[in-house]
């Protein structure tokens, strides 16, 4: 990978609590979206937590204060071109 | 249904829900309908942030921190089951009471069988447990102290509180089945030092049946429960040997979305409605039944005859009558629902007396009133004085009130 990552994509242990994450997240004013877990990554969950490079340090933060437990963290580039740019999702929330 | 109902089986099943269950659920059936989380799809996710706001409902309702550790099973009796049978060995001792229900009684009595030992600790024949009792019983490989709050047969509330503080100094485990409570009184897991707590969400919660779970809480070493089901959890799905990780570890199979979409909500109204009003409603509804079965002649009222000490379950029998017969007639004669017998409860009516005849028992609800209560006083009163009548067509208050109030 060269140059700044697209996404930053924290694997959690489940679904679970990604909802956990995800909430916490969402309080904390960060963008967020949950995402099917690439399969290159991981295998643990079905879905994780995708959010802005530039909030990867403060997203660990607002995780690991809410309780949430980290499988593991990647930056990493899209294969397919995206319609809709992390930079810009407000998260994905109904 | 053209007979007039007074719905008075509330420790059976809360009913009438909130129309804001009904909602919940029938949103989740036309808007969602996806399995809970298994997906990465807009309506999986949907799905699955229900099943995480139910989660959080009842961790903040009963007081628990980490709304992780809220598993959630079909019932009480799965929960109970999963917290003796996980965490349990047959070289273990158990403490129990006299007062359980079958959903702790029969799982103890069959692990009995297996090597562990259970000493059953009597109450009072008003259904009281003197905690200091519970402490005479403990040995040194006691493991877990089982006990329910409150009796389903005669309402009285057991004190939880006092045997928690028993069990933290003695580092044993304490497992409260809180079927009757949960929704009908505060509960605070985490302040209460109770180590598991099970829970329904039919019944005082007013959710739908088919909900349940079991709290654990953070002083658990969760890694020693053994779990009784395993399965597909869409998590760690490269293994096949089960997640040691709660709620994955003991929830296996997909959730009942749906029911936990409808106990969020009625948690949701349980918590607008205020439980502290709700219980104060029901307990001066629960004095003026008991006050108006003591005036009826032949009836004999179970329990403590205090409504301070115990929840809205009124057990009574009526001389020369067999209780399946009275609910016949209170059923069939003016449309008042009770639920007669032991209640599943043979080891409660054994202490309280009522083996194995049982008793008729009136339950109430957030949606009892004062009317149900003098309507259905009117209507034991003429069924122990053997007259019989068609279900009126007046309104409930034109009925006899025994002067109860």
């Amino acid at each position: 990978m060269t140059g700044t990552p697209s996404y930053t994509v924290f694997i959690l242990p489940s679904v679970s609590h990604a909802m956990k994450g995800e909430k916490a997240l969402t309080r904390a004013g960060i963008a967020n979206k949950l995402i099917p877990t690439p399969r290159s990554l991981s295998s643990k969950c079905g879905v994780c937590i995708r959010v802005d490079p530039a909030d990867r340090d403060r997203a660990r933060e607002v995780l690991t204060a809410a309780g949430v437990e980290i499988s593991t963290v990647h930056d990493l580039e899209p294969s397919l071109p995206n319609r809709s740019p992390n930079r810009a999702n407000q998260g994905d929330q109904t | 249904m053209t007979q007039r109902l007074v719905y008075l089986d509330n420790a059976a099943a809360g009913w009438p829900n909130p129309p804001t269950v009904v909602e919940a659920m029938a949103r989740f059936l036309t808007e969602v309908g996806a399995n809970p989380g298994r997906s990465g799809h807009r309506a999986s996710l949907e799905a699955a942030r229900i099943v995480y706001g139910a989660r959080e409902a009842v961790a903040g309702l009963l007081g628990l921190a980490d709304p992780l550790r809220v598993i959630f099973f079909a019932n009480a009796t799965f929960a109970l089951n999963q917290a003796m049978r996980g965490l349990l060995k047959p070289t273990d001792h158990v403490v129990t009471t006299s007062m359980e229900h079958n959903s702790v009684m029969r799982p103890l009595r069959a692990l009995e069988t297996e090597g562990m030992a259970l000493t059953v600790v009597r109450c009072s024949p008003e259904g009281v447990l003197d905690p200091t009792d519970i402490e005479k019983a403990l040995r040194p490989n006691t493991a877990m102290i089982v006990m329910i709050h409150a009796s389903n047969v005669v309402g009285t509330l057991l004190p939880v509180e006092e045997v928690a503080k028993i069990s933290r100094a003695r580092g044993i485990l304490l497992l409260v089945d809180a079927a009757q409570t949960a929704g009908a009184i505060p509960v605070a897991v985490d302040d209460w030092g109770v180590d598991l707590l099970a829970f329904t969400g039919h019944k005082a919660l007013l959710g739908p049946t088919g909900t349940g779970g079991l709290l654990i809480s953070e002083r658990v070493d969760a890694t020693r429960i053994r779990p009784i089901v395993t399965g597909g959890t869409g998590s760690d799905s490269e293994a096949e040997s089960q997640p040691q990780f709660l709620p994955d570890q003991l929830e296996s199979g997909t959730l009942n979305a749906v029911g936990l979409a409808g106990l969020e909500a009625a948690i949701a109204w349980l918590v607008r409605e205020g439980i502290d009003q709700i219980r104060a409603r029901e307990r001066e509804l629960t004095a003026r039944l008991i006050a108006g079965l003591l005036e009826i002649p032949k009836v004999r009222v179970c329990g403590t005859l205090d409504a301070s000490r115990q929840v809205g379950v009124v057990s009574f029998t009526v001389d020369g009558l067999d209780p399946a017969e009275v609910g016949l007639r209170l059923e069939e004669d003016f449309g008042v629902s009770a639920r007669v017998g032991l209640q599943c409860s043979p080891a409660a009516h054994k202490t309280i007396g009522t083996f194995p005849q049982g008793t008729i028992r009136l339950s109430l609800g957030p949606f009892t009133t004062a009317e149900d209560i003098d309507y259905a006083l009117g209507a034991v009163r003429m069924v122990a004085g053997g007259a019989a009548r068609p279900i009126p067509k007046s309104p409930p208050d034109t009925c006899t009130s025994d002067g109860s109030s």
